[in-house]
């Protein structure tokens, strides 16, 4: 290629930014508003910033048993509820699942001292003492995702007889694996230090870690593809909606996070059954319902390792295992698993019910 | 603000157009150089080519000056629909900086001056990605040269406010203020991490004389207050420190990464296959980049180093919060320690609270199957009595039917009668236990 073709090609590159940056911006301005997580829903049971949802059926058949979704709490669960074409909340709705949700809300100055007791022993048990007393059960399905699914794990090792099923997705549960920066980096932080100069860490200085696991994809490069996706107004919102996910980042209880990030990421007390929420110790082994295992076979949050080893360490035989090669977030909003991630989950809670 | 989205749209269409124009008078252009003579080596550029470069450049000029208004419309228009973080990203001036830049340094046909050239401040499309980086990823500004100066001036900050604080002693303290201020200014001048290394050692002499001052003050000073201070600054001293030892790191993977990439880029051009679209550098330039940095990222040195660095930075930062609280602590205002524990507080009362709300439920739950159980024994003890009623009725009528015809066959005899009697009761007692067993099956 000689000089004046890459003088062309690069003109008319110009040129195709322009046209994209042209058509973005009528895009932007035409855009109301990015909303997440529209999914019909009703507010049920709260405790301040905490709350319970139930999602309104949107199949006349409905699952006796409900399902109780806990998503972690360094994100928010929106990302479950996207945008109506990525939800698996609306898919496993689609299935006939009567399906709660836990908000863990946004954390502030005041929730200094709560810790994962508070929350699992806490609220989520609440949450589940409501359910079953609403539908006159002893026992609902527990859905746990990422650092929810850890809370689920040890819910359901603390209190089996409320727990029918338990379902958990990309959580973590060995940590000794580095496949993981995040988990490699956390091993060598003085977490004590952290939350006595900031009491609650803040959202961005956790999102700032995550960026760094993929420092110029994540930075750079991202915002370059943006402009290719500009003239396209849904790809555009769809880029926004992704967008304001990531940004939206709670800040976290600092003794949560003492506990987790010590016991958990570099004690690794979990498996070696020596956590201890509550004064009660935790024994995976007293999870003796039926567990099905969901991980990403490409995610570099909570690598495979960290999630497969779930169902080695439960007393339960009634155990399965299921991934997707897809990372951390695509699990929720990839298209190999829209179509098949909910009916799979829905089909192994009915052969349970 | 939709006039202003109309308007610039309308420009651009415009500015489109002038570029279409463009670029085909330039493809016409170079395809007649291209079948000119074979072997030719000069291109003899159109007589107006010049001028329409020259209009190009003056658009590119217009465009910049959009890019920023509609930064700050965008900014606006977006403020209160997506999060603030993420509004930081559109950064469509520096978009349309990296083609500014990378127009300048096309290479022109015919050895011609390219008029993007002049007034640019990255040397090569690289470089500005890497001056990119650096200023606009949080990770990367805190290890840049120019932030570590800003780093130091919010520690100065926080030393500054307890400088104008009524702390005894206000003149030494005042002192070495200035002092330990002007030693980091020097910073600013220092480029490498030798030249820090070398102010440290400085550091180190003058913290020891200081020292003599702040650990065995002379009257009228405060001795905590000193070895308070001196404390902080042995703490400033590490952080520096782990933060050179971060720097260094840092600028090492990147020289490291920069090599990579432009071996990278010499061996695609060697294959022909020079990344001749915008996108295409930039996928090359991530990609390669994020390799090495990745590669480091995930060696233990790198997440001891960075623990460290992060360890002192909040141990400064834990001392100075304490430093602070003491001088605030002299005025009515809250501190942080003050709605921490209000907040302990409140939140054991919700646990408390909690606790006595389950207690009072389970209570109840007990309460309901006790009262469910009395009930339960109530019914049955009153089934039990309808029971023994019918089975006495019975009795009793037995008896009396019994008794009745005992009377009539006893006429004659009535010694007779007397001896019959309790085989009588026995019979009459049989049915009521029947009745009884039947109750039991029942329940």
């Amino acid at each position: 290629m000689n000089n004046t073709q890459q003088f062309q090609e690069s003109m008319e590159e110009f040129k195709g930014f322009a046209e994209n940056l042209k058509k973005g911006i009528e895009n932007l301005a035409s855009i109301d508003e990015v909303l997440l997580g529209q999914t019909a829903k009703d507010l049920v049971f709260e405790d301040g910033k905490r709350k319970l949802y139930r999602y309104q059926a949107r199949n006349k058949k409905v699952c006796p048993v409900p399902t109780l979704i806990a998503y972690a709490m360094v994100n928010r669960y929106t990302m479950l509820d996207l945008q109506p074409n990525r939800s698996m909340i609306r898919n496993l709705l689609d299935q006939g699942q009567d399906v709660y949700l836990i908000d863990w809300g946004y954390a502030d100055r005041m929730d200094r001292h709560l810790t994962m007791d508070d929350l699992i022993n806490g609220f989520m048990d609440d949450c589940i003492d409501y359910i079953r007393q609403q539908h006159q059960i002893d026992a609902i399905n527990l859905l746990g995702v990422c650092q929810g699914g850890t809370f689920s794990a040890i819910y359901a090792a603390l209190h089996p007889e409320k727990v029918k099923n338990l379902i958990t997705m990309v959580a973590p549960i060995d940590f000794s694996t580095n496949d993981s920066l995040l988990f490699s980096w956390a091993k060598h932080m003085d977490v004590d230090l952290m939350i006595d100069a900031y009491g609650i860490i803040p959202g961005d200085m956790m999102n700032q870690s995550y960026q760094m696991l993929a420092p110029f994809s994540l930075t750079v490069q991202k915002y370059v593809n943006m402009v290719d996706i500009m003239g396209d107004a849904d790809k555009l919102s769809d880029f926004l909606r992704m967008e304001s996910w990531i940004f939206d980042s709670p800040d976290q209880p600092g003794e949560v996070l003492r506990q987790n990030a010590k016991d958990l990421f570099q004690e690794n007390r979990l498996v070696k059954g020596e956590f201890e929420i509550g004064g009660q110790l935790v024994d995976l082994k007293n999870i003796s319902m039926p567990v099905l295992n969901i991980y990403a076979e490409f995610d570099t949050l909570v690598p495979p390792a960290a999630s497969k080893a779930l169902l080695d360490y439960v007393g339960t035989k009634d155990k399965q295992e299921l991934s997707y090669p897809v990372g951390h977030v695509g699990m929720f909003v990839s298209g190999k698993t829209q179509a098949t991630l909910a009916p799979r989950i829905d089909e192994w809670i009915k052969q349970r019910i | 603000m939709q006039d202003y989205f109309k308007q610039q749209t309308e420009w651009l269409n415009t500015w489109q157009e002038q570029q279409q124009n463009l670029t085909k008078q330039f493809a016409s252009w170079s395809e007649e150089q291209t079948s000119g003579v074979p072997g030719a080596t000069q291109y003899q550029a159109p007589g107006n080519f010049e001028d329409l470069l020259k209009m190009q450049q003056d658009l590119v000029k217009q465009f910049s000056g959009f890019g920023t208004d509609l930064q700050q419309n965008i900014q606006q228009v977006l403020g209160g629909k997506l999060p603030s973080e993420m509004l930081q990203q559109f950064n469509f001036n520096i978009l349309q900086e990296f083609h500014k830049s990378w127009l300048s340094n096309l290479q022109f046909p015919g050895g011609m001056q390219n008029p993007f050239a002049g007034g640019q401040n990255w040397s090569d499309p690289s470089s500005f990605l890497n001056d990119f980086m650096k200023q606009q990823n949080p990770f990367f500004s805190t290890f840049g040269s120019g932030n570590m100066t800003d780093e130091l001036q919010k520690m100065f900050g926080m030393l500054g406010m307890m400088q104008g604080s009524k702390l005894p002693g206000g003149d030494l303290y005042s002192q070495l203020f200035t002092n330990f201020q002007s030693m980091f200014n020097q910073l600013s001048n220092t480029g490498t991490s030798q030249g820090f290394e070398k102010l440290l050692e400085t550091f180190t002499s003058w913290k020891e004389q200081t020292d003599q001052y702040l650990l065995a003050p002379q009257v009228g000073i405060d001795r905590e207050t000193g070895q308070d201070i001196s404390k902080a600054i042995s703490l400033s001293f590490d952080f520096m420190k782990s933060f050179a030892t971060m720097s260094k790191l840092i600028e090492e993977t990147a020289r490291k990464a920069g090599n990579r990439f432009q071996a990278k880029l010499v061996e695609r051009s060697l294959n022909n296959e020079p990344p001749i679209k915008f996108s295409d550098f930039c996928n090359l330039w991530s990609k390669e980049n994020e390799a090495v940095f990745l590669d480091v990222f995930g060696t233990e040195e790198f997440s001891k180093t960075q623990g460290e660095f992060a360890a002192s930075g909040m141990r400064l930062k834990i001392q100075i919060n304490g430093l602070i609280e003491k001088v605030v602590d002299q005025t009515p205002i809250a501190l942080k320690r003050d709605v921490d524990l209000a907040a302990g507080e409140i939140l054991q009362l919700k646990r408390d609270l909690r606790k006595s709300r389950k207690q009072q439920q389970e209570l109840a739950s007990e309460a309901k199957t006790a009262r469910e159980t009395v009930a339960a024994v109530e019914q049955r003890f009153q089934k039990l009595e309808a029971a023994l009623v019918k089975v006495q009725a019975q009795a009793e009528t037995a008896e009396k039917a019994a008794k009745s015809t005992l009377a009539e066959k006893s006429k004659p005899a009535p010694k007779k009668a007397v001896s019959t009697t309790p085989k009588t009761t026995s019979k009459a007692k049989k049915p009521a236990a029947t009745s009884a067993e039947s109750v039991r099956t029942k329940k």
